[in-house]
């Protein structure tokens, strides 16, 4: 991931093909040992724009918003399904039913609806990917919490009089971060490819700017004669995907108290 | 160290299964007959057809959608049908006339028979128009014309009365007002007559479930002659590989296709294309009524000499499709005028037009672009976009999907440049063209006193003669005022499988299957 | 438990009644309706007709009253495109999309639970990179890519299995692969990492001190502590089935509720958008109290009284 964070940023630098300028007699060319040129390494889109210098000018922009994206919903998730789980009762109920409320509405309706009062923009569109996704970590982390809340050890910390938050922060916490770590990897995977089905609020990108996430889905009616519209970019997300899973579970081998004495 | 194996393992495994995947989309796809095991199985028994949308009712007064009347027109009868060139033909209405500049007669033909056996006569002609034009239901209460009174003093004549002069009644009314039996209408009413609809067209009803599939049989005594084709299964599809692939699956037999490269693909295993680019003009408004550049007629000319609209729509559309000449309509609209002269692609000519006007440098311009309207939208937008930079022009794409749109549409909140698919079919006439420019109109892209007085008068006109020149006058007007970046006429492309043959389509975007067989 | 349930039951109403409202004026700010139904070429009156016609020339408190009366009786208006009641033209998808969502569901515990066992018990073999290797593959691929593939692959080329429509099992097999295999994916994952979780605990130790055999250890203990994780992921997935299958529904033009709603948001249509929201809130609800009543069956520990 790291990799891609750095491909994304000096990318541009070293890759010196404009990712916007349109060649229409060179369009829909497949990607090198696919019949293509090494003048377009991972061949070019419906409007002849080279896919690779595509990809490492969108790599800024995808990642930014996924990564914030996903940062915003699992502070918020974390948080409140800690609360809930630890502490039950009235304020369980109250996050909860919230956050069933909003897994009720289809996410486009709140979107659109957004726009409208906020209007477009970025920084919103974060706002509400980040908004959006905050109850599939809060249900995990409070499932985890109303569990590890009643082990010996959390109750002996609290016999000698621990005060909550501490007990939250040493105990409980430590104990979830594998299945917070597993659910942002798929949230962050899944923010990519949500963004671009945004942009037609004005939320994601603006045409020509490029994101992995238009990139696929502008490239949707072409799977069939040019397979590497979507497929090109969808791979990349995967690798992506898989660095941030290697990057989660070497975080989480630090930061759980089991698991860091098993290797 | 191990984690680095760990990753090249992952990373190898995620290359073979990304290899797997893509192996049977990249090579040729094996359509020739004979590949296919299903094909060895006995000629299906009903043809298939992959709508991107069946009518949300078969209630024909409820959809009035261009998608809506595909479904009706196998089920049912109008008064005036279209053929493939867009001409109005006879077809329940064997004539009509003016008889004077507020009162139309029809005659109806004799002898037509609705599935149930009641007849077709004037008496169902008046009770279709009027509950088109008074149902709550009805899409049609307003888009018919200024229509006061219907009358059917015998079993073969209809007299239609408007409140104004308008000119164009048989082709609104004769086009897009559907027939059904009045008696057993009014014993089932509307929810009963739309589980089990009764119309005289060359299929009857069997079954439907709302969007997802409308099943017809053959009509066996159908008055336009008989029918090959013993069922028909319409099927909503809106999604566009869905229905590309079940055509590959030979799901379908018949698809709408609306892109060119995959149309090729499907041409080499031996289906065949049908396109039809008539009955619209895909092209991108100026609004002059609101501060920007274009307010100035040399800056809209400028647009037009920008973009090369000849290679993009050759790229795209591959040559199916018509460039518009300088006008919003093509040559299949009556009013169409040859003579009027295009704006040539020449960027020097733009540059000096937007230099004359006071934009030296160019300037920044919005561009509202609508999502799921005209295929191949945002890559027209970009390459569009991409011309008028080279003149200077650097315009913000904004996307807007489909309520958004037509909410800024009707609303009058469009930007100085908004893309729009004007459509004129199923009448074909210059009126909704026309329409577009007059100072009433929802989206207020243009209001000139002049043209206004200009365009009643020719809406009034019963004079053949007169009525010809005021609206080639206002024709002229739109294109030498350039108050749109006149584009190119997109195609409709539909597909059929190799087995099913001699289907037509008519101007109006609907399929006459009368003639069709299968193997 | 029975006080638990009582309380939670009489949550029910409180909440669809908030969630109504909260889309009533959502919806409202998304955009006319009225512009979705009047012509390109439609003048100003036309467009007071429509309104007037649609009900929405009133002020907005009064539609609200007037819309949360009639929903208390279960009546969600008239839809604006079809001119019937709305909650009966959702209600009618309703069995086709339970078909995809349950055999989906099925499909992705079937394949995410041993897989995320076996690679739990086995980490690090060459099983474990494998099968987490296609989980990571199942979570970053486009949903319509998984789904024309197994179309391009099954349908056009092997022409064993239909590329759309609903109606027989055959048609099933495709959009529940396509679908399932997303949350295979993440059952899988969430798997491994629970039982990852409760492997070194101290009385799985002491249950193997002693003396159970491994499969008894397994299965009392490691599963038991496990599934709470597993039950939050299989919660949150139901109402993802059902509402959120669009894209499925879609590449395989599958005629389920997911489709219907985001249609109806797209042409404003109201009244199908707020029953479609009632039905899926009354679902949410539904699994969150399941998910919970499990919770507290599992684990005797956790109480929600």
């Amino acid at each position: 991931m790291l990799s891609a964070a750095a491909a994304g940023l000096l990318g541009p630098l070293l890759y010196r093909v404009d990712p916007d300028v349109t060649s229409l007699l060179d369009r829909l060319r497949p990607p090198l040992f696919f019949g293509g040129t090494i003048e377009h390494p991972l061949g070019t889109d419906q409007l002849g724009r080279d896919i690779a210098s595509r990809l490492l000018r969108g790599a800024r922009i995808s990642l930014l918003v996924s990564l914030s994206a996903t940062t915003i919903s699992a502070i918020l998730g974390v948080a409140l399904g800690l609360i809930s789980g630890y502490r039950r009762g009235r304020i369980d109920d109250v996050i909860m039913r919230v956050g069933d409320a909003q897994l009720s509405m289809p996410f486009l309706v709140l979107a659109i609806s957004v726009v409208a009062v906020l209007g477009p923009g970025l920084t919103n569109l974060i706002l509400i990917l980040g908004v959006a996704g905050w109850i599939q970590f809060a249900r995990i982390v409070r499932a985890e919490t109303l569990t590890v809340s009643h082990r010996e050890f959390v109750e002996a910390s609290r016999a000698v009089g621990a005060r909550d938050g501490r007990i939250l922060f040493r105990h409980v916490l430590p104990n979830v971060t594998a299945s917070i770590v597993v659910m942002a990897t798929f949230q962050f995977a899944q923010m990519i490819v949500v963004e671009s089905s945004l942009s037609f609020l004005g939320l994601g990108v603006r045409p020509p700017t490029a994101s992995w996430g238009t990139m696929i889905s502008d490239g949707r009616n072409y799977i069939q004669v040019a397979w590497w519209l979507t497929t090109v970019p969808g791979a990349v997300i995967m690798f992506v995907v898989l660095g941030a899973n290697l990057f989660g579970d070497w975080l989480r081998d630090r930061l759980d108290p089991h698991l860091r004495n098993l290797d | 160290m191990t984690r680095k194996l760990a990753f090249r393992t992952r990373v190898c495994l995620l290359l073979a299964i990304l290899a797997m995947g893509i192996a049977p989309i990249g090579g040729p796809a094996p359509l020739g007959v004979g590949t296919g095991r299903a094909l060895a199985a006995p000629a299906p028994v009903e043809v298939a057809i992959g709508l991107t949308a069946l009518p949300v009712s078969l209630d024909p007064v409820q959809d009035n959608g261009l998608t809506a009347l595909a479904t009706y027109s196998l089920l049912y009868d109008r008064l005036i049908d279209i053929d493939d060139r867009g001409n109005e033909r006879p077809s329940v209405a064997t004539s009509w006339r003016a008889v004077n500049d507020r009162t139309w007669e029809f005659k109806i033909r004799t002898g037509v028979r609705f599935h149930n056996g009641e007849p077709l006569d004037a008496a169902a002609v008046k009770f279709a128009i009027d509950r088109a034009l008074t149902a709550p239901q009805s899409r049609f209460r307003t888009t018919l014309g200024p229509i006061s009174r219907v009358n059917a003093p015998d079993a073969t004549t209809v007299i239609v009365e408007t409140s104004e002069p308008f000119a164009f009644l048989p082709s609104r009314l004769g086009t897009r007002v559907w027939f059904y039996p009045p008696r057993y209408f009014q014993e089932r009413d509307v929810a009963g007559f739309t589980a089990a609809p009764v119309g005289s067209g060359p299929f009857r009803f069997v079954s439907w479930q709302r969007d997802n599939f409308v099943l017809l049989d053959r009509h066996d005594a159908y008055w336009g002659g008989a029918v090959q084709i013993a069922r028909i299964r319409l099927r909503h599809m809106p999604d566009y590989n869905s229905r590309l692939t079940a055509l590959e699956a030979r799901e379908l037999h018949l698809g709408y296709i609306m892109d060119v490269d995959d149309a090729e693909r499907l041409e080499r295993g031996g289906f065949r294309t049908v396109v039809q680019p008539i009955g619209q003009g895909f092209q991108y408004f100026f609004r002059t009524t609101i501060a920007s550049p274009l307010r100035d007629v040399r800056v809209r000319q400028a647009f037009n000499h920008a973009v090369n609209k000849d290679l993009i729509a050759r790229v795209f559309f591959a040559g199916k499709t018509r460039v518009l000449q300088g006008q919003p309509v093509g040559p299949d609209a009556q009013g169409f005028d040859a003579d009027i002269k295009p704006y040539a692609f020449d960027q020097r000519r733009a540059r000096q037009l937007l230099a004359e006007a006071g934009h030296p440098d160019g300037f920044a311009l919005p561009m509202d672009i609508g999502i799921g309207f005209a295929p191949r939208a945002k890559e027209v937008a970009e390459m569009v976009a991409g011309d008028l930079r080279a003149i200077g022009v650097r315009t913000q794409i904004q996307e807007n999907e489909r309520g958004v749109y037509l909410d800024k549409l009707v609303n009058a909140r469009m930007g100085p440049m908004w893309e729009l698919s004007l459509n004129y079919a199923p009448s074909f006439d210059l009126l909704p063209v026309l329409n577009n420019f007059i100072c009433d109109t929802l989206h207020k892209s243009h209001c000139d006193p002049q043209f206004d007085a200009l365009y009643r008068r020719w809406v009034g006109s019963f004079n053949e003669a007169d009525q010809k020149r005021l609206g080639n006058q206002a024709l002229r007007y739109v294109s030498q005022q350039a108050l749109a970046l006149f584009l190119w006429q997109i195609p409709g492309i539909y597909v059929t499988s190799p087995n099913l043959q001699g289907v037509r389509f008519r101007g109006d975007y609907t399929m006459n299957l009368t003639q069709a067989t299968v193997r | 438990m029975g006080k638990f349930l009582a309380r939670r039951l009489l949550q029910v109403p409180l909440i669809v009644v908030l969630v109504l409202t909260i889309i009533f004026f959502t919806l409202r700010l998304s955009g006319d309706p009225a512009a979705l139904y009047v012509g390109q070429d439609a003048r100003a009156e036309d467009l007071a007709n429509v309104r007037r016609m649609l009900g929405l020339d009133a002020p907005l408190p009064v539609q609200y009253a007037r819309f949360l009366v009639n929903a208390l009786r279960g009546n969600f208006g008239q839809s604006l495109r079809y001119n019937e009641p709305a909650l009966p033209i959702l209600l009618e998808r309703w069995p086709v999309s339970i078909q995809l969502a349950v055999a989906s569901l099925v499909l992705s515990l079937l394949i995410g639970l041993p897989v995320g066992i076996v690679s739990a018990l086995r980490r690090g073999s060459l099983l474990d990179r494998v099968s987490m290797t296609a989980a990571m593959l199942g979570q970053g691929a486009p949903v319509f890519w998984i789904g024309v593939v197994l179309i391009v692959i099954f349908s056009v080329r092997l022409r064993w299995l239909p590329a759309s429509g609903s109606g027989t099992w055959q048609h099933l097999v495709l959009p529940s692969l396509t679908l399932g295999a997303f949350f295979a994916s993440r059952v899988a994952r969430f798997t491994r990492t629970a039982i990852l979780e409760a492997l070194p605990q101290d009385f799985v130790r002491t249950a193997r001190a002693k003396g159970l055999s491994e499969a008894r250890v397994l299965w009392a203990h490691i599963a038991k502590n496990a599934a709470i994780p597993v039950i939050t992921v299989t919660g949150l997935t139901i109402p993802a089935l059902i509402g959120g299958a669009v894209i499925t529904e879609s590449v395989f033009s599958w005629p389920g509720v997911g489709n219907a709603i985001i249609a109806a948001v797209y042409n404003r249509d109201y009244p199908i958008v707020q029953s479609g929201v009632f039905v899926i809130s009354l679902l949410v609800l539904a699994t969150n109290i399941a998910v919970d009543v499990l919770y507290a069956a599992l684990d005797p520990r956790i109480r929600f009284d």
